[in-house]
């Protein structure tokens, strides 16, 4: 994906020579989704302050943008890069190490298969065939949330990225700087944690 | 022949699980024609990242107060 994809070559004309209104549009189109991401690994307050530095990157960087990869890919390295920074900072690992490199073993729903690897505890049934329909109880939202924001932070930004807002694999490993067999493993762990606290939330009605 | 565990661990691994072609190797194809279980699985595990992008995407959309792009805006002509 380039920045043709998303916005023409006047319009970033525009942008690249500093238009004020091109960049409110800029803005305007990308916060929330950066805001999300920055908030994957930085309380809001901070998360806000970090997004608002990477906005000052990008309108001084813009005139040196190559238009290599898309423009929300571009903005969101940034703001992610703002992020390890502010984490770095506050004398905090930017992303876990371990969280990005364990074995693929270490997996959420382990105890439920037998030795040779057939389901002991087979998944229950959850009743709904749409979408739009799981997520209609608010409790189950906010249980959801929660469990999002406790996973490892390596996770919660390959879930955020890819499932959330859609960002490509390619994009992802470029973003994170892992591998793609890394990005997996996090998408693996992040999606059956979320899995299993959806499935305790049908059983129970607790998170 | 692919254990359910293996099926389980590439399908929630699955980068286009929800999105475009899923990667759907013969033994995966083969495993979820004869389990009902691993079926089951993967159907809930697409319904509920769908669920998510959904939630996600509703989010997004929501416009941006214009006070909020303002200040953005502005804090370019001052940084500090």
């Amino acid at each position: 994906m380039t920045r043709t994809d998303h916005m023409d070559e006047a319009g970033f004309g525009r942008l690249r020579s500093g238009d004020p209104d091109a960049f409110a549009e800029l803005v305007r189109k990308h916060q929330r989704a950066l805001l999300a991401v920055a908030c994957t690994l930085l309380p809001k307050p901070e998360a806000e302050e970090a997004v608002q530095e990477a906005w000052i990157s990008a309108y001084r960087a813009l005139p040196a943008f190559e238009g290599r990869s898309s423009i929300k890919t571009w903005l969101t390295r940034i703001v992610i890069n703002q992020a390890k920074m502010r984490l770095r900072k506050n004398r905090k690992a930017p992303i876990s190490e371990s969280s990005l490199h364990a074995p693929l073993d270490d997996m959420p729903l382990a105890d439920r298969f037998s030795g040779a690897g057939h389901w002991t505890e087979p998944p229950s049934n959850w009743g709904f065939d749409r979408p739009e329909d799981l997520l209609q109880e608010q409790e189950l939202r906010d249980c959801l949330d929660k469990t999002l924001l406790s996973l490892p932070q390596a996770q919660r930004l390959a879930v955020e990225l890819r499932d959330l807002q859609g960002h490509s694999l390619e994009d992802i490993c470029n973003l994170l700087d892992v591998s793609a067999s890394n990005v997996r493993v996090l998408l693996h762990r992040g999606r059956a944690k979320l899995f299993l606290h959806v499935e305790r939330f049908e059983e129970t009605g607790e998170c | 022949m692919l254990s359910c565990r293996e099926f389980v661990e590439r399908t929630s691994a699955d980068p286009n699980l929800i999105d475009g072609q899923s990667s759907q190797p013969g033994g995966l194809w083969f495993h979820a024609l004869i389990c009902r279980h691993c079926r089951r699985y993967r159907r809930q595990l697409r319904l509920l990242v769908q669920a998510l992008r959904g939630q996600r995407l509703k989010e997004l959309e929501v416009p941006l107060e214009p006070e909020a792009v303002q200040a953005i805006v502005e804090r370019l002509q001052d940084p500090v």
